[in-house]
């Protein structure tokens, strides 16, 4: 089968709940390789379309296509699964399960590869246990594998977080406002990080971003939501923050 | 802005309140009318009188008391000598063996629970999404449990297999699987969702997500209400022993029917010892755990 041609096709897809219509008519294709930021105001879609990009809410109207799969509420279990393995999220806020350690929250990356009833009781083979320290070592965190993750600080968690999507070994990448809620040297040191880690894979990555003068520094194209709606989709150097600010209000 | 009607319609808590002060007035009004609030004939010279031999624990005729009794009959005839203390330490020992299966009634009767409880509360937990059919099975079985006093299950279990421990653990574990799934259910559904739905966005399967994310999440808890509910189920099964379900509960009977209330103070004083060093010891756990 040959491979799709864009990781994330949008045609005039609309998410709606009841009557009310979180996105509208949106049109947009990425394709492998590309650095997507997605910006707007809380309430503008887009974590509305990152969670129907996996699936976790349907496309009412139009069709969304994501990795070649349709996404439109008709799909198998097993193929959401399969869909989801392939695309690594990090997500704002911490969403680690706090009372497991480190190298546990890392290794539920690879749950998708490692499906033996064996890592219910976190019993993990011994390949993933290195590949998941190395993704740890990677991020500058194997010195905590052993520590429980609720012990750490916000900016060690997303490392902790950035260290599972990457085990994941995933070729499309979601980060929903990653440096959300961490001071502005952690943040740069996330965004860093991302951004080398996207390099190095030749990886898809389309970000949430909140703080606007990071979106020329984590992605070469920008998508502007507002109410529901995509009102602009242009090279990230085209516009400056407060351009984008501007374009918000 | 709000309307004239909303601005003077009663709050929820004032309605709340006005249903509450309703029923207390009924309730009295009925049961006076019925003339069923009767504190009976002399109550203050009768709790005097109780309160007054209950003061004078048996135990300490072990240490106080007098050695001797005589027994006579009606002519005065001595009939026997017994000795009091050796009595009473024989009483002091069945009170401890009475507590050791009270103990135990507790003890096995919560685990027990923790075990039927678990099925029953994950398949009731709203966000695990099971079958409806299954859903309102296992709520409606955990809701049928936890209205049934153990007492009533006791009496209930005590014609089934007899008289004994058994029917105390079985009553013990039947009323408590009703409250630890409920609680084991509300606490999944209390669970924050965004690490659990961490878990399912790498590609999990359904029981690895239960078992990697909802699973590490709720099982200090469940463990905290099952220490909470055996601690309960200490102090519920001293009077198990009043329906012949075993343990301290047939002591009390015995000591009440008899109004032996010297007996009746040294169980009274047996079961808050006891209560209290376990209620401390679950506490103390409990703290440690979450």
């Amino acid at each position: 089968m040959s491979a799709p041609q864009f990781v994330v096709e949008a045609r005039g897809a609309q998410i709606s709940v009841g009557a009310n219509v979180l996105l509208r008519d949106v049109n947009f294709a990425i394709s492998q390789g590309e650095r997507v930021a997605i910006v707007g105001h809380n309430g503008a879609g887009k974590s509305s379309l990152l969670r129907a990009i996996t699936g976790f809410c349907d496309v009412t109207e139009g069709s969304l296509r994501v990795l070649g799969t349709e996404m439109n509420g008709l799909l198998q279990r097993h193929t959401i699964r399969s869909l989801r393995s392939r695309i690594a999220q990090v997500h704002q806020g911490l969403n680690l399960v706090g009372r497991l350690s480190v190298i546990d929250n890392v290794l539920i990356g690879g749950t998708a590869r490692a499906t033996s009833m064996l890592t219910w009781l976190r019993r993990w083979p011994a390949q993933e246990r290195e590949a998941a320290q190395a993704a740890l070592a990677r991020v500058g965190m194997a010195w905590a594998a052993a520590r429980r993750t609720d012990s750490l600080s916000g900016g060690e968690r997303q490392k902790v977080a950035i260290a599972r999507a990457l085990h994941q070994q995933a070729p499309v990448l979601l980060a929903d406002e990653p440096t959300a809620s961490l001071d502005a040297d952690a943040a740069d040191e996330i965004v860093e990080l991302i951004t080398a880690l996207v390099a190095e894979r030749n990886s898809t990555l389309l970000c949430v971003v909140h703080d606007l003068q990071r979106v020329a520094q984590l992605a070469d194209r920008v998508i502007v939501l507002h109410k529901g709606s995509l009102i602009a989709d242009a090279p990230a150097t085209r516009y400056s923050a407060s351009e984008l600010r501007g374009m918000l209000k | 802005m709000n309307s004239p009607s909303q601005s003077t319609r009663p709050n929820a808590l004032t309605l709340l309140l006005i249903g509450c002060a309703i029923l207390v007035f009924a309730s009295l009004w009925t049961l006076a009318a019925e003339d069923e609030l009767s504190l009976g004939r002399k109550p203050w010279q009768n709790l005097q009188r109780t309160l007054g031999e209950m003061s004078e624990p048996s135990f300490l005729r072990v240490w106080f008391g007098e050695t001797k009794s005589e027994v006579r009959d009606g002519d005065g005839k001595l009939l026997r000598t017994d000795d009091q203390q050796s009595n009473e330490r024989r009483y002091l020992a069945g009170v401890g063996r009475a507590i050791w299966t009270t103990l135990r009634i507790a003890t096995l009767g919560t685990a027990l629970a923790a075990i039927i409880a678990l099925p029953l509360g994950l398949l009731s937990a709203r966000t695990l999404n099971a079958p409806r059919p299954v859903f309102w099975f296992a709520k409606g079985v955990l809701d049928a449990l936890r209205s049934i006093h153990t007492l009533v299950f006791g009496l209930f279990l005590v014609g089934i297999v007899g008289l004994g421990a058994t029917a105390g653990i079985l009553a013990v574990a039947l009323h408590s699987s009703g409250t630890l799934g409920k609680l084991l259910a509300e606490s999944i559904e209390s669970l924050d969702a965004n690490p659990v739905n961490a878990v399912r966005a790498a590609g999990a399967t359904p029981a690895q997500v239960f078992f990697l994310g909802v699973w590490p999440a709720v099982l200090p808890q469940y463990i905290s209400h099952m220490l909470y509910v055996w601690e309960f189920n200490i102090r519920d099964s001293t009077i198990l022993g009043l329906v012949g379900a075993g343990g301290l509960g047939l002591l009390l009977s015995e000591a009440m029917s008899l109004f032996q209330w010297g007996r009746l103070a040294t169980l009274l004083l047996a079961i808050v010892i006891m209560v209290t060093a376990f209620d401390a010891l679950s506490r103390a756990v409990r703290r440690r755990l979450v």
